[in-house]
């Protein structure tokens, strides 16, 4: 039979990867509508205020669900992980009791954009209150960062003590805000999740305006939607590759085992080369292309600092070495979504058409990359840490609930984000094609 | 800290005011959907998301006031939350897909199954809140459930009508529709007894520790009763104090049961927080709290006070 804690990491996991990609959408897809509500009066274009309203439409629905499923996700690390939700309680469990004010926020605000912005005073008003929903999206994603952060440089707390005999004590609440990784992380969650969203966009956009049954109206309406959400999506691109390189620096201080585990660094060594590809066979790396020096530069600033290896850890405490691989794999895509934006620059420089059929594909393409890169980059940052849920404090087989009572509950979790997916796309389908495009613009097919 | 009981229970009473509003509203829906479909989606629409916040505040306050009654509670409650937390999820996506389906012919059958899903989670929520005050369905020494002896049992279900029933009535004084005065007005004579039935069911369960402030729920029954006239009359402060009253009633809940659980088995007290975080919880929840109901005042000013919604 299968061990429970499988279970609670399935179901944890399948919750978490939906509820990112709602949480990332939930930040960047406000921003974009403050910003087409902004263009639609400084312009005088209705043509923005239409595409605002429509993507308004298909934010409430993903709310909804957001709501609910942070509601989920919540439950499933009070039931799944009662031990680390006990030291989280009480060692750090400010961020997310602030977190929670700040979702609050967040949902008067849209149900103001929403009931009652036509009562607003400012002609700007509404590209506002959109913009503070983006703002406290993006704040209720920074303060539960804080948590993971938390989990990846533990503080506020005696460490020895806990280890030694589970006691909860030395507490100091306030240093989980300010824990070796907590700013970095932050950085890099918040720009990710702006070049995901924006991504996301970016696909919704260009799919409708490559379909070949639009009216050029549409196509028009379309195209002037996609111009801001490319120049946002490339924005975020480069600060998301700023914030990773920092990040990974970090951790080259933090989490050395993860550190040479994504790198796959086997003995610490100066001169360290970067690794592009390669597989760990017999205690050697393999099959993968060095560049020289390249890591130390990157890890520590000189080509001749030294980079940790895994040999200095007892293999027990090593992370799935499949992580190079998954490392590799999120720098190479997003380095893939960057260059199809670089693309379209290079067109709008050139002074040629800037959104042809072949681009339009990539841009779809590229969004749908971009979801994976994030979902990527996210089950790495998890399994790096394996087997710690707290490093070097508290294990995730310690951690988890394996009472067999437990069961039916995280099966229903796993079937019930399964079947939502695609529950929740079609809800958004038949909405849309309730209403078309054509009949708000006032257009004959 | 008995401070930190009363800011718990007080936002768990936020967020159960609300509920209890929604089904309510739910009611209503079922039982008279297309005649007053308007006024009900005037006050549920802006009302579900707040609700649902609420919930998850509640929640997260609950872990960061007895943080360790985690290892304690979630095995026990695991199933009823869990199935709850699903049906949040159903009735959310289709309560915001009629929302913007605006006049679409599945507007009125996604409506309904946001007030079956509401029902349901009504009826898990009373269950495991009974069961929490009374010990019925929980073995507190092996630690586990018997769900379906928590949820069909007399104290478990009058709670749950009791709550229908002040749900029914309130939202029928805050929709201020004519049409289900008759419904509304049995409804708000009907709570008390209900409530009145309820205790009885718990005492005969051996629950004695929830009659032994009921003078507290007779006060309760005479304010809610007051709002009878007020209502009829078409006053406009029975709309403003019906609210208010709701949640005082469930605040009395928590001078009932004075931080003890399941009949007197547990105390709340051992669980709570260390001090370093407590006064922080406190800081935080006056701070933040208080541009919370700031917001929320602005944000009621604006949809319902200054006319009607845009």
């Amino acid at each position: 039979m299968l061990p429970v804690v499988l279970f609670d990491r399935s179901a944890m996991g399948i919750s978490l990867a939906v509820h990112i990609v709602l949480a990332v959408v939930g930040i960047a897809l406000p921003a974009m509508i403050a910003i087409y509500e902004y263009l639609g009066i400084k312009r005088n274009d209705s043509d923005y205020l239409t595409i605002a309203r429509r993507l308004t439409t298909a934010l409430i629905v993903l709310f909804a669900v957001g709501t609910a499923s942070g509601f989920v996700v919540a439950a499933s690390f009070f039931f799944a992980w009662p031990p680390f939700m006990q030291l989280v309680g009480n060692v750090a469990i400010l961020p997310l009791y602030l977190e929670s004010f700040s979702f609050f926020g967040e949902a008067i605000l849209i149900a103001v954009y929403v009931y009652s912005s036509g009562r607003l005073k400012s002609k700007y008003g509404r590209a506002v209150v959109m913009g503070m929903v983006s703002f406290f999206a993006a704040l209720t994603a920074s303060l539960i960062t804080m948590i993971n952060a938390f989990m990846n440089t533990p503080a506020g707390f005696d460490i020895g003590k806990y280890i030694a005999g589970g006691q909860i004590t030395g507490v100091n609440p306030l240093a989980v805000f300010n824990t070796p990784s907590t700013w970095i992380e932050i950085s890099h969650v918040v720009t990710t999740s702006f070049y995901t969203g924006a991504f996301v966009l970016v696909m919704f956009l260009a799919y409708k305006m490559h379909k070949r049954s639009i009216t050029d109206r549409e196509r028009q309406l379309y195209r002037k939607a996609l111009g801001p959400a490319v120049a946002v999506a490339l924005l975020f691109t480069v600060l998301s590759i700023l914030t990773g390189i920092a990040s990974i620096t970090t951790l080259y201080a933090q989490q050395p085992e993860k550190y040479a585990a994504m790198e796959l660094d086997m003995v610490p060594m100066a001169f360290a080369p970067e690794y592009i590809g390669g597989f760990y066979v017999n205690g050697h790396v393999v099959d993968g292309i060095p560049i020289p020096g390249l890591q130390s530069i990157l890890a520590t600033g000189s080509p001749s600092g030294t980079v940790p290896g895994l040999s200095q850890y007892p293999q027990s405490s090593w992370p799935p070495l499949i992580i190079h691989f998954m490392f590799d794999l999120m720098i190479g895509l997003a380095l893939l979504t960057g260059l199809v934006l670089l693309i379209v620059l290079m067109l709008k420089i050139l002074k040629r058409e800037i959104f042809p059929r072949l681009v339009l594909i990539g841009l779809v393409a590229s969004g749908a990359i971009a979801l994976f890169v994030l979902e990527d980059g996210w089950v790495l940052a998890e399994l790096g840490r394996q087997p710690w849920i707290v490093y070097n404090v508290l294990t995730v087989a310690k951690a988890a609930n394996t009472s067999p009572t437990i069961l039916p509950v995280l099966i229903g979790i796993i079937v019930f984000y399964i079947v939502i997916i695609p529950l929740t796309l079609f809800v958004l389908k038949r909405i849309f094609d309730s209403r078309p495009l054509a009949g708000e613009l006032g257009v004959k097919r | 800290m008995i401070f930190l009981y009363y800011l718990n229970y007080a936002i768990f009473a936020a967020f159960l005011s609300l509920f209890i509003l929604e089904l309510g509203m739910a009611i209503h829906a079922v039982l008279g959907y297309g005649k007053s479909r308007e006024r009900i989606r005037r006050y549920v629409m802006p009302l579900w998301g707040i609700t649902g916040t609420f919930s998850v505040l509640y929640l997260v306050e609950l872990v960061a006031t007895y943080p360790n009654l985690v290892p304690a509670a979630s095995p026990l409650y695991l199933a009823p939350v869990g199935a709850a937390a699903l049906l949040v999820i159903l009735r959310n996506l289709f309560l915001a897909s009629s929302e913007v389906m605006g006049g679409h012919a599945l507007e009125g059958r996604a409506f309904m199954i946001y007030s079956a899903s509401t029902l349901a989670i009504a009826f898990l929520l009373s269950g495991i809140l009974a069961s929490t005050v009374s010990g019925i369905g929980v073995d507190v020494v092996t630690g586990s459930l018997n769900l379906p002896a928590m949820l069909f049992n007399g104290f478990s279900l009058s709670v749950f009508a009791a709550m229908a029933l002040m749900g029914v009535f309130a939202a029928a004084v805050l929709i201020g529709d004519k049409r289900g005065r008759a419904v509304a007005c049995l409804s708000a004579f009907l709570a008390p007894v209900v409530i009145v039935a309820a205790l009885g069911f718990g005492i005969s369960y051996g629950a004695h520790a929830v009659a032994a402030n009921a003078y507290l729920v007779i006060l309760y029954e005479l304010l809610l009763a007051g709002l009878v006239p007020l209502y009829l009359a078409g006053m406009e402060n029975a709309r403003k104090l019906v609210l208010p009253i709701v949640f005082i009633g469930i605040l009395v809940f928590a001078v009932l049961q004075n931080q003890m659980l399941f009949n007197g088995a547990a105390s709340l007290g051992i669980f709570e927080t260390n001090s370093a975080a407590a006064l922080d919880l406190i800081i935080i929840t006056v701070v933040c709290g208080a541009l919370l109901i700031g917001a929320l005042a602005y944000f009621v000013r604006l949809t319902f006070l200054k006319g009607a919604t845009s």
